[in-house]
């Protein structure tokens, strides 16, 4: 599965006079190759790897899922995760209602894709789906879920530096203030800034609309250090 | 969010399931319920309790349910409460100080206006909680009233309003904001607390401070808070003026309620739920024992009626701990089992002679369902 996602991750760098473009590959070999990462990912998607996860075909979906298949990757997974979409029972009627919503409310879809996600999100988590069992986390698990840890190796970095590389690489999403723009969401006051660890790992791999950047340690620690600085 | 999928799955939950495995393991073992949650959604956090809990007054905080719109923020570095708005003085103090008042502790229910969303027909959009967005704990902080008696309100405030850190993930999302009237303000049961269950509250249980409003829904118990703003009208936005809202009076399931037609969701109702014997279970012939709570926002709980003969005949249960708006009480019926299947229901009656509803009332949020819970056992 590997190779999939190095070439997914190699499609989203695609980067345009210092701002970043979105990578919503279109072409049929794109799309095929999408098909084929979102099969090999789709059953991990759930937070927790366990056979008593819902009702996610284990089967590649049909081709003509991948494009609401990669709406979902690169739009929705920024604020949910899909066990959230799981539990739903809904019509179209009430998924297009819930897609408009969220469209309003910034989700970087474009409104004629909008159509084509509720009939996928319908026929996915419709009506006739049987009952959700959700996974179950122990208690240390979910208190770990809120808990800052060390940063080790990102300690101690430089504000101003930091500064200098969010307005190059960031702001162009994420804009100035940080509190997030059409394509990148708010990043104040969020709890990644202090697990040092996962903030490398996202700004390195990328997620959603957003390219991963190749980041020294040293530069993880200066943004870190400019982002822990804006004010709440 | 490809990677930090990836880091979930290598290092923190090859480590997780073993914890999960040996809590279910132990769980069988006794009569202590495993401590684990029921994950609604990781990102934001919204995390059940399993019903095993509710067989006690207290639900211990590491399996209290998390609630989170926005996901929980990160701790702040320097604290501050600010009381400001149509007061004499406005306030800004720092934990020292507020820990300097008096304060109060009380025990009280907190469960999300949506608990029970998965079992109203039709469905409808939203955190599919069955029965584990609620809680019983002890809170404690200081009264909202002294705190706003010391910043001296005007004369033309009727709201209070509150603000948390938990910041709307793009400008375009309202953000969380909600507001109570000055009366629940001014309620002494009102606080702005600080520790849940004797001890400092956790992040996801909104940490440092957060409102508790003991008999109204868990959205008016704003976390993370930060501000407190004292005003004319109610609050504007999305989470006052059109979430949270429940129609004026009962429409038909399914239909769809123009926002003039509601009105805000404040005291939860009576509702009673069965703990133990969990639905689909296997125990041995002799003697059983029906356990859960019953509570309501809205008044004390006088008793509660169980039928093991699926609703034909019913016995008064046996009440534990104080009864009192806005707290459960434990309700406790034994009896003796012969082998076959059983189907036990609860209902409960509050002090003002309101019996429990066979069936919840349907509302387009699905908010507040609070039908009859029935479980059904094997007996070997």
């Amino acid at each position: 599965m590997e190779p999939e996602r190095l070439l997914l991750e190699r499609l989203a760098r695609r980067h345009v006079g210092g701002r970043v473009r979105p990578a919503r590959a279109r072409s049929v070999a794109a799309l095929a190759l999408l098909a084929a990462a979102c099969a090999v990912e789709r059953p991990v998607s759930a937070p927790v790897p366990s056979a008593a996860v819902v009702v996610a075909p284990v089967s590649a979906p049909p081709a003509a899922d991948a494009p609401a298949l990669e709406i979902l990757r690169s739009d929705c997974r920024g604020c949910h995760t899909e066990d959230l979409l799981h539990q739903q029972r809904l019509t179209e009627a009430q998924w297009a209602k819930v897609l408009d919503k969220m469209h309003r409310w910034g989700a970087p879809t474009e409104a004629e894709d909008l159509q084509l996600l509720a009939s996928h999100l319908a026929a996915s988590y419709g009506l006739d789906l049987g009952s959700f069992v959700p996974e179950r986390l122990s208690a240390d698990a979910v208190a770990d879920l809120f808990t800052s840890r060390p940063d080790g190796k990102l300690a101690g970095g430089d504000v101003e530096r930091g500064r200098a590389l969010y307005d190059e690489r960031c702001s162009p999403c994420h804009v100035e203030d940080g509190r997030g723009g059409p394509l990148g969401l708010n990043l104040v006051g969020r709890r990644v800034l202090y697990r040092a660890d996962e903030f490398a790992a996202l700004v390195r791999g990328g997620a959603g609309r957003m390219p991963g950047f190749e980041t020294t340690d040293a530069e993880a620690a200066d943004l870190l250090a400019y982002l822990r600085s804006f004010p709440d | 969010m490809l990677v930090r999928r990836r880091f979930l799955e290598t290092g923190g939950l090859a480590l997780l399931g073993g914890l999960v495995g040996r809590a279910a393991a132990a769980g069988k073992a006794s009569m202590t319920p495993s401590r684990e949650l029921l994950v609604h959604s990781l990102r934001p956090e919204n995390l059940a309790t399993p019903i095993e809990w509710f067989d006690r007054p207290i639900t211990p905080t590491d399996v209290f349910f998390v609630r989170s719109h926005f996901g929980a923020p990160a701790p702040p570095v320097a604290p501050r409460l600010r009381v400001d708005g149509l007061v004499g003085r406005a306030l800004d103090l720092g934990p020292t100080e507020i820990d300097a008042m008096p304060q109060v502790t009380l025990t009280a229910v907190l469960q999300c206006a949506g608990n029970g969303r998965a079992l109203h027909e039709p469905r409808v959009p939203g955190v599919q909680w069955v029965h584990g967005a609620m809680g019983q704990a002890t809170w404690t902080g200081v009264r909202l009233g002294d705190l706003l008696e010391r910043a001296g309100i005007s004369s033309d405030a009727a709201h209070v309003a509150f603000e948390g850190r938990d910041l709307a993930p793009t400008p375009a999302t309202p953000a969380f904001h909600r507001s109570i009237p000055l009366e629940r303000a001014a309620d002494p049961s009102t606080l702005v607390a600080s520790r849940m269950n004797g001890e400092p509250l956790t992040p996801a249980h909104g940490a440092p401070l957060r409102l508790v409003a003991p008999g109204w829904a868990g959205n008016h118990w704003v976390k993370w808070l930060t501000a407190i703003r004292v005003q004319r009208e109610e609050t504007s936005g999305f989470f006052m003026q059109t979430a949270y809202r429940l129609p004026r009076s009962p429409v038909e399931p399914g239909a769809a309620v123009p926002p003039e037609s509601t009105v805000p969701v404040t005291t939860f109702p009576l509702k009673s739920i069965i703990a133990r014997p969990v639905d689909g279970s296997r125990l041995p012939r002799g003697l059983q024992e029906v356990v859960g709570v019953a509570f309501s926002g809205e008044a004390a709980i006088a008793r509660v009626e169980v039928s093991t003969d699926a609703g034909r005949s019913w016995n008064e249960a046996t009440l534990e701990d104080e009864p009192a708006p806005g707290r459960w009480q434990v309700f406790r019926l034994r009896f003796e089992a012969r082998p076959g299947s059983i189907r036990a229901v609860a209902r409960a009656v509050d002090a003002r002679g309101v019996v429990q509803p066979e069936r919840a009332t349907w509302n387009p949020s699905g908010y507040f369902w609070n039908g009859w819970h029935a479980v059904t056992w094997a007996v070997a």
